[in-house]
């Protein structure tokens, strides 16, 4: 409850790292904009370099400084923050290479649940906060979101080397449900938004990420590439 | 009135004196405290997964499955549990964890409301329904020479429908075949119960974090069933999915 006040409290007072928003027509809130970074996925787990790292954009409705190492607070409060990341809204897009991202390009991904069945580079990874189920929840009321989701991604800023690095640009996420798969109930919609994420160091994301036990949530911090 | 409703009004009225839960009878010295929560689940619908794809399907009249789970610790059972905030739902797992708990799994709800007894037994593999019984920290003095280890469970129905499930449980601990001829921990307990049925969908959900305390518990005995409050909960599914 306090963690929620606090959270509550730097959310209403503008206290957030990176900027986010989007609509949506899914009869829903869709918000991931507390918190969001991007950093360059430059070492694996060898610490090895990549000559073109991953690039990965973080958001979460969770508010923090993704530059400040979370290891300073207790566990408790570690705790409570994981918790919270789990029933919020997050959006992640992994780019396969720092390389190709650049001002003007769009990438896109398809995606059957968690499969990717098409991309251009691009792994788009949304978590929508769960429902709150309450004495009026029935599964005769349970319209679940269609199961592909086609998103595009355009990026109007890429600057990595800048003293003010930062990855631009703007989201459209259909959720289409498919015909012989997904039940009549099943609930089309669109999420479309803008973000502006600043880079963060590698070491000091990697490790708040692990903190905050995104693995199960998010597959951050990644894992390693797969061998040709 | 009809009888449904009006069997709801004496069930609520019962709750309201505290009787939801009565118990009678011990094992041996160890007494089985599982009154302060009770919960009773009618599920009657599953939600198929095909390739990312949610589609809640209902059950088979045949199909339908009810679940039931007593504690001995007071909880907010009317509360979605995954929502609760950090701290609360680390109490309630605790609580879980640390006192009486018994779990019924599966119980065929076209057998009950036949009126039909169903029954299982921890040795049994053609059990009716799986279930699963952890006890709260139990001093030394108690337990003599260990528990009985055969654990079963009959229920006995005396009116159960789509609203109120009223009947009579049997708790038996024995000494398993397989244990020492010692002065093992033995008995039964009757537990008398009437609950009105929880909503399908939180019911099943809350369910999702105390099956697993429970088998946890079961499994690890007296002595170290607390450590079972970090199980890692069952799925949960919804509109947004898996989670």
């Amino acid at each position: 409850m306090r963690l929620a006040l606090f959270l509550l409290l730097l959310s209403v007072t503008g206290c957030r790292f990176g900027e986010a928003q989007f609509t949506t027509d899914l009869e829903t809130v869709f918000d991931p904009g507390g918190t969001v970074f991007s950093y360059l996925d430059e070492r694996d787990a060898n610490l090895a370099e990549d000559s073109d790292p991953r690039v990965v954009v973080a958001m979460t409705w969770i508010v923090f400084d993704p530059q400040s190492d979370l290891n300073d607070l207790d566990g408790a409060a570690l705790s409570a923050m994981s918790h919270e990341m789990g029933l919020r809204d997050t959006l992640v897009l992994v780019f396969d290479g720092r390389g190709a991202v650049d001002a003007g390009e769009e990438f896109s991904c398809t995606k059957d649940g968690d499969v990717i069945v098409e991309s251009s580079g691009l792994d788009a990874r949304v978590h929508l906060a769960p429902e709150r189920l309450t004495a009026t929840s029935t599964f005769a009321n349970l319209e679940p979101i269609a199961s592909r989701s086609v998103s595009v991604v355009s990026i109007d800023v890429a600057a990595f080397d800048d003293a003010d690095a930062v990855v631009a640009g703007r989201l459209a996420l259909d959720f289409v449900a498919i015909e012989g798969r997904d039940g009549a109930s099943a609930r089309e919609g669109k999420i479309e938004g803008t973000f502006r994420a600043p880079v963060v160091d590698e070491r000091i994301a990697e490790s708040n990420l692990a903190l905050l036990d995104s693995d199960d949530l998010l597959g951050l911090p990644l894992s390693p590439r797969p061998q040709p | 009135m009809r009888w449904p409703a009006l069997a709801v009004v004496v069930v609520a009225l019962w709750a309201i004196m505290g009787c939801a839960v009565l118990t009678e009878g011990s094992f041996d010295d160890v007494e089985l405290q599982v009154a302060a929560t009770a919960v009773a689940v009618l599920d009657q619908h599953d939600v198929l997964q095909r390739d990312g794809a949610l589609i809640p399907v209902q059950r088979a009249p045949r199909d339908r499955r009810l679940h039931l789970w007593l504690s001995g610790a007071d909880l907010p059972e009317t509360e979605d549990w995954q929502h609760l905030d950090d701290e609360r739902l680390l109490d309630v797992k605790h609580q879980l964890a640390s006192n009486d708990l018994l779990v019924l799994r599966d119980l065929s709800f076209d057998d009950l409301n036949d009126g039909d007894d169903v029954a299982a037994a921890s040795d049994d593999d053609g059990s009716d329904f799986s279930f699963a019984l952890s006890h709260r920290r139990l001093e030394n003095g108690v337990v003599g020479a260990g528990l009985g280890a055969r654990i079963s469970v009959e229920v006995e129905p005396i009116s159960v429908d789509e609203e109120v499930f009223q009947a009579k449980l049997f708790v038996r601990r024995a000494r398993a075949v397989d244990q020492p001829p010692a002065d093992v921990v033995t008995g039964e307990v009757i537990l008398s119960l009437a609950l009105a049925l929880a909503p399908e969908r939180l019911g099943e959900a809350n369910l999702a974090f105390v099956a697993p305390i429970a088998a946890c518990g079961q499994a690890r005995g007296p002595g170290a069933a607390q450590a079972c409050k970090d199980a890692p909960r069952e799925p949960i599914i919804d509109e947004s999915g898996v989670h």
